[in-house]
């Protein structure tokens, strides 16, 4: 007993705070339902800006969640996304986090059932 | 709560790709130019529903919604949608050599040479069926059933195969014409490129 409530006092899970941000979240979320994708597939289902995508991808790359793949077709340049293994198992993690967080949240008092 | 609705996402994202009217549009100008210019025996001519999907691919469809390539599960989907559609395409042919070099129509032979427009549709139906599986898309199964039952009403009316492949074809094609109007208008041209 005492330890199940040791359980529910421990802090949740920390959640990953460079995909919590939504913009970071709506690209990881697209990108992991998919093997890979380019920029423009990224902007279509986000409908970020291309400079606002740019700025998040280069910073979901910097933490080695996406590698990226330049190659030129037709004499245009198409750069595909691909989450790295990493970004996987981060995503999987913060999404385990935010349900357990949101999970204690329904068994709160004042929370509609 | 959106964000973790990943098969959501992931249904949306394949919509882009299932449910922009390209199949439609290809399938459907495919049977309308089969019902049209088989008679005057032209019967490679409907390939130029390919060309017609290659370019809608390449200048209305990819600009917006770009490339994409989905997981495992869903291509080997695909893949297998294509094996049957392409079987249920040649099939026919030595089905139709047979009885062409046939000496007597006995038997199944018979059956088939009196059928052929509802064998015909049921051809035609089983490929929409399969198209519908492989894409994920619930409208092939509705133009599956359309097309047994316009094949069927032509082999009940003793009319040729090419009223109902004209018919079908023509409902199909607008179909996709209003989903390809819908997904223009839905999806902006993406101009951008990564810096």
């Amino acid at each position: 007993m005492a330890g199940a409530r040791r359980d529910q006092d421990a802090a949740p899970p920390e959640l990953d705070r460079l995909i919590h941000e939504p913009a970071r979240l709506a690209i990881m979320a697209n990108l992991f339902v998919v093997d890979s994708a380019d920029f423009v597939f990224l902007l279509n289902r986000t409908r970020l800006t291309n400079g606002n995508l740019s700025s998040h991808m280069s910073k979901i790359e910097a933490a080695g969640y996406v590698e990226v793949t330049k190659e030129f077709v037709d004499r245009k340049p198409r750069t595909m996304y691909r989450l790295t293994r990493r970004g996987r198992a981060a995503f999987n993690s913060y999404r385990q986090a935010l349900l357990s967080r949101l999970e204690a949240a329904e068994g709160e008092p004042g929370t509609e059932p | 709560m959106d964000t973790l609705d990943l098969k959501g996402i992931e249904d949306r994202a394949y919509g882009t790709r299932s449910n922009n009217g390209l199949l439609d549009i290809v399938i459907g100008l495919g049977l309308l130019g089969y019902g049209l210019l088989a008679d005057i025996g032209a019967y490679l001519v409907p390939s130029y529903a390919l060309v017609i999907a290659l370019l809608l691919q390449k200048f209305v469809v990819t600009p917006r919604v770009g490339r994409v390539r989905f997981a495992e599960d869903r291509r080997i989907r695909e893949r297998k949608g294509i094996v049957l559609i392409v079987l249920l395409v040649l099939i026919p042919i030595p089905l139709g050599l047979m009885l062409f070099f046939a000496d007597k129509l006995e038997g199944w032979a018979a059956f088939v040479s009196t059928n052929t427009v509802l064998i015909l549709g049921l051809f035609v139906a089983l490929g929409m069926f399969a198209a519908g599986w492989a894409k994920s898309a619930a409208r092939f199964y509705i133009y599956g059933i359309m097309a047994v039952l316009n094949f069927g009403g032509a082999q009940l009316f003793a009319q040729p195969h090419t009223w109902p492949m004209m018919s079908t074809g023509a409902i199909i094609t607008v179909v996709g014409i209003v989903l390809m109007a819908r997904f223009i208008s839905a999806n902006p041209v993406q101009k951008a490129e990564a810096a």
